[in-house]
């Protein structure tokens, strides 16, 4: 009793070196807790393989820093996935640290090696500053929005762009965001007509249930465990099937430890009451 | 050489911001400042980039219709002193105007109309486990916006809906808490994957050999 009583005052710097080594585990030998693919990911996979070869797919990526590895892997997996469709994709970053991130995903996935061409099979915008406006300008004109790419290439130039000029051209639009859907729901969906796909983080999955429900968002990848699942689906393995074991593990020691320290609490209790 | 000089560079910031855990210390506030100046280094390269692209190299390749907007562009910075603020507030008027007149169409179908019709499901289907969720999203979307009423009193059987509403509410808040818990979680798998792979494993046991050493000095100095 007087063991457990004195949880609840344990030094918390002891709990971190746990959380820390139920981190390191996964990483150093990983677990490969076998997971179900969930329904939202399967039709995200589903609407890519339904495209016919040469469509064209834009995404649209919207990161931030720390966001990076819970959606890098989602955004491999779908870059991976287009260019092995034979599809062609063009890439945007909606934020300033969008585009580093989208050419940190493009060279992990080394579309060269798969034998896709830049400029023929897929193209990196850069960063287009805006916002909604910027979404609202690359539906209705993207050779009048943008001029070159993210290398400073003209966009003239490139043979892909040669076809792409408004929505009407784009089959499909992904998008790999961390905020809420409300400016894609009303350029993409209403302005563009284009059923779009939320690559997201798992904390927006809840924000952006009720535009898939009405229809105006095809479905959601979210998180981490969306792009384990993601993986799975497109036969490409990587961190994001690591990160699930991570957060499983992570998660299962916060679940404990929140029982033991309520534990703890009520016979620290127990024993004030007793010595009363 | 970036093949195990980046990896290294990154985990060893990771543990440098990490070490905060353990106490504070000069190589926590090395990694801090480190990481906010390069997040505003990429912004205002990615800034710059973006002004070049859509509005310099267009205007100088003959699109001269960009010389206002590039006037406009600079009036902005009017901002940075209190004599020329004024000049800030003209294009600022004008993107707020702009970007409401984009929203406001989306808005009106996207966001009220097509919620509402979404919101209008059948609740006498073939399927009992289908008929179940659209029961609670009607009864949940309806109750929780009477909750948002507050020209009447919340009492009798008004008062029962929006105490209902306000449960349905709060299960939203929970789900929603219980998902940015896994996101929050993720900034600190990125740099795990940097300090215990190769080679910044390394690095991380020898952090923890120095944090051992430094414990038991502290703790025989009695500090």
């Amino acid at each position: 009793m007087m063991a457990l009583s004195k949880i609840t005052t344990i030094d918390r710097r002891w709990i971190w070196l746990v959380v820390m080594i139920a981190f390191a585990i996964p990483i150093i030998r990983p677990l490969a807790i076998p997971i179900k693919v969930s329904e939202d990911t399967r039709i995200a996979f589903n609407a890519i393989e339904s495209l016919p070869e040469g469509s064209v797919v834009m995404l649209d990526v919207e990161m931030w820093m720390r966001y990076y590895s819970e959606l890098g892997p989602t955004t491999e997996a779908f870059i991976y996935h287009v260019l092995k469709k034979n599809l062609k994709l063009v890439i945007w970053a909606s934020s300033p640290e969008g585009a580093p991130f989208a050419e940190t995903a493009l060279r992990a996935v080394n579309p060269e090696n798969m034998g896709k061409k830049y400029g023929v099979d897929y193209v990196h915008l850069g960063y287009i500053a805006g916002g909604e406006k910027a979404m609202a300008s690359l539906m209705t004109d993207i050779h009048g929005t943008v001029t070159t790419d993210y290398y400073g290439n003209n966009i003239k130039d490139l043979k892909i762009m040669e076809n792409v000029r408004s929505s009407k051209d784009i089959k499909m639009i992904a998008c790999v965001m961390s905020t809420q859907p409300d400016d894609r729901v009303r350029q993409y969906s209403i302005t563009g007509g284009i059923k779009w796909i939320a690559l997201t983080s798992g904390g927006w999955v809840p924000g952006i249930k009720p535009f898939v429900a009405s229809g105006h968002v095809l479905t959601t990848v979210g998180g981490i465990r969306g792009g384990a699942e993601y993986e799975l689906l497109v036969g490409r393995p990587g961190s994001g099937l690591i990160s699930t074991d991570i957060t499983s593990v992570t998660l299962l020691l916060m679940v404990a430890l929140v029982i033991v320290t309520n534990i703890g609490y009520f016979a620290e209790r127990a024993s004030r009451r007793g010595k009363k | 050489m970036s093949d195990w000089f980046i990896p290294l560079l990154g985990a060893a910031l990771s543990i440098f911001a990490f070490s905060f855990l353990y106490r504070d210390n000069p190589f926590f506030k090395f990694a801090e400042h480190t990481i906010v100046g390069v997040a505003v280094g990429i912004e205002l390269y990615s800034g710059y980039q973006s002004i070049l692209k859509t509005g310099w190299t267009p205007l100088t390749g003959g699109s001269y219709i960009l010389i206002p907007a590039m006037i406009l562009g600079v009036m902005t910075l009017g901002r940075l002193s209190k004599r020329t603020i004024w000049a800030s507030n003209y294009p600022l008027c004008i993107l707020m105007g702009v970007g409401l007149g984009l929203a406001v169409r989306g808005a009106v179908i996207g966001q009220l109309l097509d919620q509402i019709r979404a919101t209008l499901l059948p609740m006498a289907t073939p399927n009992p486990i289908n008929n179940l969720n659209n029961f609670l999203i009607v009864v949940g979307t309806t109750a929780s916006t009477m909750y948002f009423i507050f020209t009447r009193s919340h009492t009798g059987i008004f008062g029962f809906l929006t105490k209902l509403g306000r449960y349905f509410i709060m299960a939203a808040m929970g789900a929603t808490f219980g998902s940015m818990s896994l996101t929050f979680l993720s900034p600190v798998i990125g740099p795990a994957f940097l300090m215990f792979r190769e080679p910044g494993i390394y690095l991380t046991a020898a952090t923890l050999i120095v944090i051992l050493v430094d414990m038991i000095y502290r703790r025989r100095k009695g500090v």
